[in-house]
């Protein structure tokens, strides 16, 4: 009789193994590897489950901004083989997933189902493949920026501008599609639109001391606004950029909060991470119970997005924001 | 004996109207009474609201000028700080002014009004600044003189149910009572014994009148044994004495029509707001498509109700009509877009044609002739004032209960005039029907007859396009779009029956007073363009009145001629033709007018603008008006040549 039952279990495990996943749903364990604590984007996106009476094992593993920990994460991972992985931040997907083209299955998790958010500029990093597509089986994931239509139509609810400047580093690929996007946007909305770019040194690779004189060449050509697009390099060197573009008496709009807040960027268009967090576990609630190829699953965005203003930055230079953007806006001092 | 009944019968008009007189007089002075105390309670809790809602806005302002201040920007530097005060003060029509002070300097230079501000706030993070608001006193003004209008169309909507509601009473009660006395006792002298009087009253008359005709009819009985008073009397087995009345109708049918004109101030707007997935046609096209389709099920299914209601009887066809009617409407309340709305409008259409078709079938079938014409006048008086009080109070209701509720409101109603229908209507008396089996008549042969053609493309199908598609289709939109509510749409839309009434015996006048009826006509359909013309481009809620005023005016008049007119041509021209049949077929072709007017505005809207629009509209109303005058012209010339050779 026992060998009965075994043996028909067995069969619907091997003929049927999506609906014996199904039925094992309710100890579905999800691995979550965090690059600074179970912040916001974290937390939300495991109330997201909470609050639908969805039940996981949540298994958070926290690397505390060291590098050196994300090795163990990948060995044990692979022991654990966790029914679903979010990554959070770049440097954490980067060394847990590899790059989309490029990944080794001994040293990353190419076989697991993946979601990545809170990561700046996915392709950059070679994470994914397009800002759409991860381009691997395995990942998908969510974007915090806000698409090029949005950060520009931003910036004119601050100041009704008819031009704007764009500095960019040509060897990023992403930088390129950045700038490429926000020219198309610029034609739409009827701005003249200017791009400056950055000077390589001898090996081919960006030259920090050109970002000041990159600045001021784009300053005069007289845009009446400055953004940044997608960069690591920029991102990188947020703090020399943005002081040359005060220098220059140019507000500078980007589209992430970092330069916002840890630099003296006047405007940054973002997403909120309790928001990326919501988003990331839409994705992981399609791959668990909509049985979906992570592959298969576009990059998702958000509709909506935060706006920060750096008042500092407004008063030296003499150009604050209006009202009804000040409303809704967080202010960073 | 029969005598006195027939004095006490000549007698009840009289009674009819002073009863009237006398109700009428109670329901007017308490509606004014109330009326008036209820303004004086209004003026006195209105004012402190509106200062409570603006102190509320008030401090929403203050907050977001403190926001300013908190974070040291100056308000010199605010790029949009005074287009941001007046778009605030715009979009609350409490609000007259706002200004922002630094002690007493009108910061903005913003021309405050004449006197002192009503309300002041503190701005945090300052002391400097503070924010004064002016109340726009004309707003209380504004919002008495809305309630007025309001109250104005209650009584007046009071005054026609009020009417509707004692004519049944006393028809119920005391005539209906009265006359089936008196036609059972006409048989009973006559000698037909077969019938008894079953009256359903405890009062009186009921009681009194049944116990002397069953006396009458039991002596008659008893008496039976004997051979010589029983000679040439007839008793067989015992009925009771039915005839139809057109109270029974009455209710029933107000309610019906009532319930569907509830969303007849708001449709377009309604079906705007509810949206549509359909790309194909333009928005303002689909917005004329729910009217048009209910009248398109009107214009079908009216001929064919007409014999269902012969075959099956008026009372199972209008209970059988409430069901779409009733779905339709719930329908329409659950529809999230367009489509639904337009299949629940036809639904409602059906079943509107078999209701109103029956009805006018019951009244038809009244036995005695003359109560039979004045129960056709009756049946449109009705029609009439439940189209009046339905538009009337839908537009006063839709802004306090919302889209959905009206539906389900008409929804309701319809049930309870099925319910009212179901114990009032007398079921078919088979025999007193035969006299009204439908003729046959050669329709082709009298569309073959170019002047009756000629008058209905040019007369009767404009009249009715400019009424689908002016008055129930582009004028709720346009005084939407005039920032007009639906409660003041639904007054000036309520301008047109009370024209069309109040001037239908003038015109009937006009028509029976040779007047010639040809130029009656033609003056009569080109007028009714010329408003909209001559008010096309002003964009005013007094032009809309003024057009449809004229349109009112011009339609009244052209009533009763255009009857005369198709009469005069189908005695002299289609002897042969019943008056009855050309008369159907006129109605039943004008109703195409009605199809397409809402279809043709809402291309011309969507094509050209509101105002050009209803130029085009105007024009092409008034240009047919010219077209038939002058192919009449030129026919009666032809025919004086020919007679002067």
């Amino acid at each position: 009789m026992t060998k009965v039952i075994v043996a028909l279990l067995a069969a619907v495990f091997v003929w049927n193994p999506i609906n014996a996943m199904s039925k094992a749903a309710s100890k579905q364990t999800i691995y979550m590897a965090v690059w600074r604590g179970c912040e916001e984007a974290c937390k939300s996106f495991i109330d997201f489950f909470g609050d639908r009476r969805q039940k996981f094992n949540f298994i958070i593993r926290d690397a505390g901004r060291d590098k050196s920990k994300l090795e163990d994460f990948v060995d044990e991972i692979k022991i654990l083989r966790p029914d679903l992985l979010v990554t959070w931040g770049t440097s954490v997907s980067k060394r847990l997933l590899g790059k989309w083209d490029s990944a080794d299955p001994n040293r990353h998790i190419t076989n697991i189902p993946t979601v990545f958010m809170i990561v700046a500029d996915p392709v950059g990093a070679g994470i994914s493949k397009t800002n759409r597509w991860s381009g691997r089986v395995n990942v998908t994931g969510t974007l915090n920026r806000a698409p090029a239509k949005t950060q520009l139509q931003t910036i004119r609810s601050y100041r009704p501008i008819k031009s704007l400047g764009m500095v960019y580093n040509d060897n990023e690929l992403n930088a390129r599609l950045s700038v490429d996007a926000m020219r198309k946007a610029a034609q739409v909305e009827g701005v003249s639109f200017f791009v400056e770019r950055l000077k390589n040194d001898q090996n081919g690779r960006p030259r920090i001391d050109d970002i000041d004189h990159a600045v001021e060449r784009i300053a005069a050509k007289n845009p009446e606004f400055l953004y940044l697009g997608s960069s690591s390099f920029l991102t990188k060197y947020r703090k020399r950029v943005t002081s040359a573009a005060l220098k220059q008496k140019l507000p500078l709009a980007a589209g992430s909060e970092v330069l916002v807040r840890k630099a003296t960027a006047l405007l940054g268009v973002a997403a909120k991470y309790s928001s990326i967090g919501r988003l990331a576990a839409m994705q992981a609630q399609d791959i668990l119970f909509g049985k979906k190829i992570p592959g298969d699953l576009p990059i998702k965005k958000l509709d909506r997005y935060s706006v920060l203003i750096n008042l500092n930055t407004a008063k030296g230079l003499d150009l604050y924001p209006p009202i009804s953007l000040l409303k809704i806006s967080e202010i960073i001092r | 004996m029969i005598n006195p009944l027939e004095a006490a019968n000549s007698e009840l008009p009289k009674l009819k109207r002073e009863l009237f007189g006398v109700i009428m007089l109670v329901v007017v002075a308490a509606t004014l009474v109330v009326s008036w105390k209820t303004l004086d309670l209004f003026e006195e809790k209105l004012n402190p609201l509106i200062t409570k809602k603006v102190s509320l806005i008030g401090e929403q302002i203050a907050d977001d000028l403190a926001l300013v201040a908190i974070n040291g920007i100056p308000f010199s530097r605010v790029p949009d700080l005074k287009k941001y005060l007046q778009t605030t003060a715009q979009q609350h029509p409490e609000i007259d002014h706002v200004a922002l002070y630094r002690n007493a300097d009108d910061l903005l230079a913003s021309g405050n009004p004449e006197r002192d501000f009503d309300l002041s706030f503190n701005i945090s993070g300052t002391d400097q600044f503070r924010l004064q608001i002016w109340i726009d006193q004309k707003f209380t003004q504004k919002s008495m003189e809305n309630i007025i209008f309001d109250i104005g169309v209650l009584i007046f909507v009071g005054f026609i149910l009020c009417i509707e509601i004692t004519l049944s009473l006393v028809a119920f009660n005391i005539t209906n009572p009265l006359s089936r006395f008196r036609l059972v006792l006409l048989r009973y002298q006559a000698g037909d014994f077969s019938r008894v009087l079953l009256l359903r009253g405890k009062d009186a008359i009921a009681s009194s009148s049944r116990v002397i005709a069953k006396a009458v009819n039991d002596r008659a009985r008893q008496e039976q044994g004997d051979k010589v008073v029983g000679q040439n009397k007839k008793f067989g087995s015992v009925k009771p004495l039915q005839q139809r009345s057109v109270a029974d109708v009455r209710i029933p049918l107000f309610i019906f029509v009532f319930a569907d004109e509830l969303q007849k101030s708001f449709m377009p707007v309604f079906v705007k707001e509810v949206g549509t997935s359909l790309t194909f046609l333009p928005l303002d096209v689909l917005l004329g498509l729910p009217i048009m389709a209910f009248m398109a099920m009107i214009a079908i299914f009216t001929p064919l109700a007409g014999r269902w209601s012969d075959a099956y009887g008026s009372k199972k066809i209008y209970l059988f009509g409430l069901i779409p009617a009733f779905s339709g409407h719930l329908v329409c309340g659950f529809a999230n877009d367009v489509v639904w709305i337009v299949f629940g409008r036809a639904l409602t259409g059906f079943g509107y044609a078999m209701i109103v078709i029956c009805c006018q079938g019951y009244i038809a079938g009244i036995s005695e002739s003359k109560e039979r014409a004045s129960g056709m006048a009756a049946f449109v008086g009705i029609l009439m004032s439940a189209s009046m009080a339905g538009i009337a109070i839908g537009g006063i209701l839709v802004e306090r209960i919302g889209f959905q509720n009206i539906f389900a409101l008409s929804a309701g109603l319809t049930l309870i005039a099925g319910l009212i229908a179901y114990s009032f209507f007398i079921s078919e008396d088979m025999k007193s029907r035969e006299g009204f089996a439908r003729e046959k008549t050669s329709f082709l042969k009298i569309l073959s007859n170019t002047k009756f053609l000629v008058t209905i493309l040019m007369s009767a199908i404009p009249a009715k396009i400019i009424l689908t598609g002016f008055i129930y289709f582009i004028i709720p939109l346009y005084l939407f779009s005039l920032g007009s509510s639906a409660a003041e749409t639904a007054r000036v839309m309520m301008i047109y029956p009370i024209l069309v009434i109040a001037l239908g015996p003038l015109s009937a006048w006009v028509a029976g007073h040779g007047a010639r009826t040809f130029k009656v006509l033609v003056f009569g359909c080109f007028f009714s363009g010329v408003g909209l013309i001559i008010f096309h481009q002003s964009q005013t809620v007094l032009a809309v009145i003024l057009m449809i005023f004229l349109m009112g005016v011009a339609h009244a008049f052209m009533k009763a001629p255009q009857i005369n007119f198709i009469m005069e041509i189908a005695e002299t021209e289609m002897p042969d033709q019943g008056r009855t049949a050309i008369l159907g077929l006129l109605r039943t072709l004008e109703r195409i007018g009605s199809v397409i007017g809402p279809l043709l505005a809402g291309a011309l809207v969507a094509f050209f603008g509101f105002s050009n629009a209803i130029l085009v509209i105007g024009c092409l109303i008034s240009g047919s008006a010219v077209a038939m005058l002058c192919y009449f012209a030129k026919l009666n010339l032809n025919a004086s040549t020919v007679d002067n050779d």
